[in-house]
């Protein structure tokens, strides 16, 4: 089972490794956003999320992190949040996360 | 290596507008090679769409089989949810896959449904794929870096953009279609230095590259492509774009004539196209039709208004989920790119009843008629008429053929069709097949084939055994007498469960689908 700072480490060597062709500068933490700092479109991450689907082969709801955003005044995703998607789903429980990602705002 | 194959898509393309470029000698590399091989039009599938007719070209199976219908996928049956289309989303083995289990490699680049690209023996550059994340689609691991070592190399150059898209088949503005143009012959070009490259360093049996600026640029300039088509620009104007026009081809068939000399003699070349072309010079308002039947509510009494005539809807994909009122809706058409529409089935609702409700619409959707009186739909077909199979159950309910060949609109609109300002491309049933090679007849022109045979032919001509499960066939009469004894032998059908292998969608639960609405809202597609 990958603990959550193994999730973080695939994801943030996901993103490393395509940030370099879009020449993106900054550092990529836990709190960096996906569209408001890595300047990406919705389609970017329509992509990254097939892609981590497939470097864990198995299929995660992304809909449901990616529904609390049209609720937010900010809609934005930090990576952080993502990770912890992507761990709850591979760990069961994640719509405890989601449901206390909401509740948190 | 002998015996190799090269399989050019062209999306798009007819021979109503390659033929008369071949005569004026805007296309003489193509003249060339129709007249050393053999030519027919291509019957595609329906609906006749990018995505289901290349899923259909490179698996050999229907729609009903292979489970793409549009670019955009319903999660589950029973779901009102679209994701966009992925290589999960096809549910039959493509040509690399089968070439790759005969111990085949194979190059394939920018056809559309191969991201995730397939762990197949060779190179896959998957299309549609936005330029920020092309690395991620390139398999295997360093051909991203390797096409970035080619000179002038610009990732932009083969992205997705859906604001473009979009504009391809709603219109834009005439100053707009220059640019347009040379995006295309750019586009076009980097895929030639990719062909190249692999050629040089990485050569494999079967080498398939997609061209999709034929489309894109017939989308939006058909009116000055066609002679037949009318146009309200200024003749210089006009004359300027037609020129453009003109270009990109004499562009496109240096690019082909280069690929045609990459080929040895003992090669098999293969040109084809996903659908044809035409025009389309109305817009049916399907929504706006559903709810003055009072099958379709929308949430807030009136759904987004069309600004004109060419608004088909594409800013407002996925919104159906929280636009309409589903207590009160009984059939929608969620997307403008697949004339698709689908019926919900009540709790409790009877096979029986949901087939009078579908023979009611199939009925009432023959009969509509414009403001002359004159038939917009031509052909309205239920989901067990074209999509029998394994995947009949994400396929739309009912597809529709309009009589211009073209696209629905899925937004309100006071009147349920109006006559386009200008005629825009669209699609038709007939694209092109030429091919050439040993075997293949020289200088024949001949009627028809399917879309479906294309497969068949690849693997005959590579001397592999053609899976039981093919429902085209080898087009003997482009073959030579005695064609027949190179291979095609039927290999013993895998069974379904195999090549229907993908990742399982988890079935979403009503609250799951509220927030897959606020998810599409957050990501853009809908406010």
């Amino acid at each position: 089972m990958k603990t959550r700072e193994e999730v973080l480490q695939d994801v943030l060597m996901l993103l490393r490794k395509v940030s370099e062709d879009w020449e993106y500068g900054g550092e990529i933490t836990p709190e960096t956003k996906f569209f408001a700092d890595m300047g990406l479109a919705s389609l970017d991450v329509v992509v990254l999320g097939t892609a981590i689907q497939e470097h864990y082969g198995r299929v995660f709801p992304f809909m449901q992190l990616f529904a609390d955003l049209g609720e937010r005044k900010i809609p934005d995703i930090p990576v952080g949040e993502w990770v912890d998607f992507i761990h709850g789903h591979l760990t069961g429980a994640s719509r405890d996360l989601v449901r206390a990602a909401g509740d948190s705002r | 290596m002998s015996g190799r194959f090269f399989l050019i898509g062209l999306d798009g393309a007819t021979f109503d507008v390659l033929d008369p470029l071949m005569e004026q000698g805007v296309m003489p590399a193509l003249r060339s090679f129709l007249a050393s091989g053999v030519g027919a039009n291509l019957r595609t599938v329906v609906p006749a769409l990018t995505p289901p007719a290349w899923a259909s070209l490179v698996t050999g199976r229907s729609p009903g089989n292979h489970g793409v219908f549009d670019f955009f996928a319903k999660d589950s049956p029973e779901s009102h949810y679209f994701h966009i289309s992925t290589a999960h989303d096809v549910k039959a083995e493509t040509l690399w896959s089968i070439l790759d289990r005969a111990g085949l490699r194979s190059t394939v680049l920018n056809f559309p449904l191969t991201f995730p690209a397939p762990a197949i023996q060779g190179n896959v550059v998957p299309g549609w794929m936005p330029w920020r994340q092309l690395r991620l689609g390139c398999r295997p691991e360093g051909l991203y870096d390797r096409i970035k070592a080619i000179p002038d190399f610009d990732p932009k150059a083969l992205s997705l953009d859906l604001s473009p898209e979009a504009k391809a088949v709603q219109g834009c503005r005439p100053e707009e279609l220059a640019e347009w143009v040379g995006f295309y012959t750019r586009r076009e070009r980097h895929w030639l230095r990719i062909v190249r490259m692999l050629e040089r360093e990485d050569p494999s049996s079967l080498t398939a590259v997609l061209f999709d600026g034929v489309d894109k640029i017939q989308h939006l300039c058909w009116r000055f492509i066609d002679p037949g088509a009318r146009s309200s620009a200024r003749p210089a104007e006009e004359e300027r774009i037609r020129e453009l026009c003109t270009e990109y081809f004499r562009e496109l068939d240096s690019i082909l004539g280069e690929l045609f000399r990459l080929a040895a003699p003992e090669d098999t070349v293969l040109l084809a196209s996903d659908h044809g072309f035409g025009a389309q010079t109305g817009t049916f308002f399907v929504n706006a039709w559903l709810a003055k039947k009072g099958y379709l509510a929308w949430a807030k009494g009136s759904g987004p208004e069309a600004t004109g005539s060419e608004d088909l809807g594409m800013e407002q994909l996925a919104r159906h989920v929280y636009l309409l009122d589903w207590s009160r809706t009984r059939a929608y058409v969620p997307t403008p790119s697949g004339n698709g529409l689908y019926i919900v089935r009540g709790d409790g609702e009877s096979r029986a009843e949901y087939e009078r409700f579908r023979a009611r619409l199939v009925e009432e959707l023959s009969e509509v008629r414009d403001e002359r009186g004159r038939p917009i739909v031509s052909r309205v077909r239920t989901k067990d008429e074209i999509f029998p199979g394994a995947c009949l159950s994400l396929a739309p309910d009912i597809v529709l053929e309009l009589e211009d060949g073209g696209l629905v609109s899925i937004l309100d609109s006071d009147t349920v069709y109006r006559t386009r300002k200008e005629p825009l491309g669209a699609h038709r049933p007939e694209g092109v097949f030429l091919a050439r090679g040993p075997g293949l007849r020289k200088g024949l022109r001949f009627g028809e084939i399917s879309i479906l045979d294309v497969a068949p032919t690849v693997l005959h001509s590579l001397g592999v055994p053609l899976p039981r499960d093919l429902e085209g066939a080898v087009p003997w009469e482009a073959f030579e007498a005695g064609g027949r004894s190179k291979g095609a032998s039927a290999e013993k059908a895998r069974p379904r469960e195999e090549v229907a292998a993908g990742a399982a969608r988890p079935t979403l639960s009503k609250e799951d689908e509220r927030r897959l609405a606020a998810h599409l809202r957050a990501l853009g597609y809908i406010e």
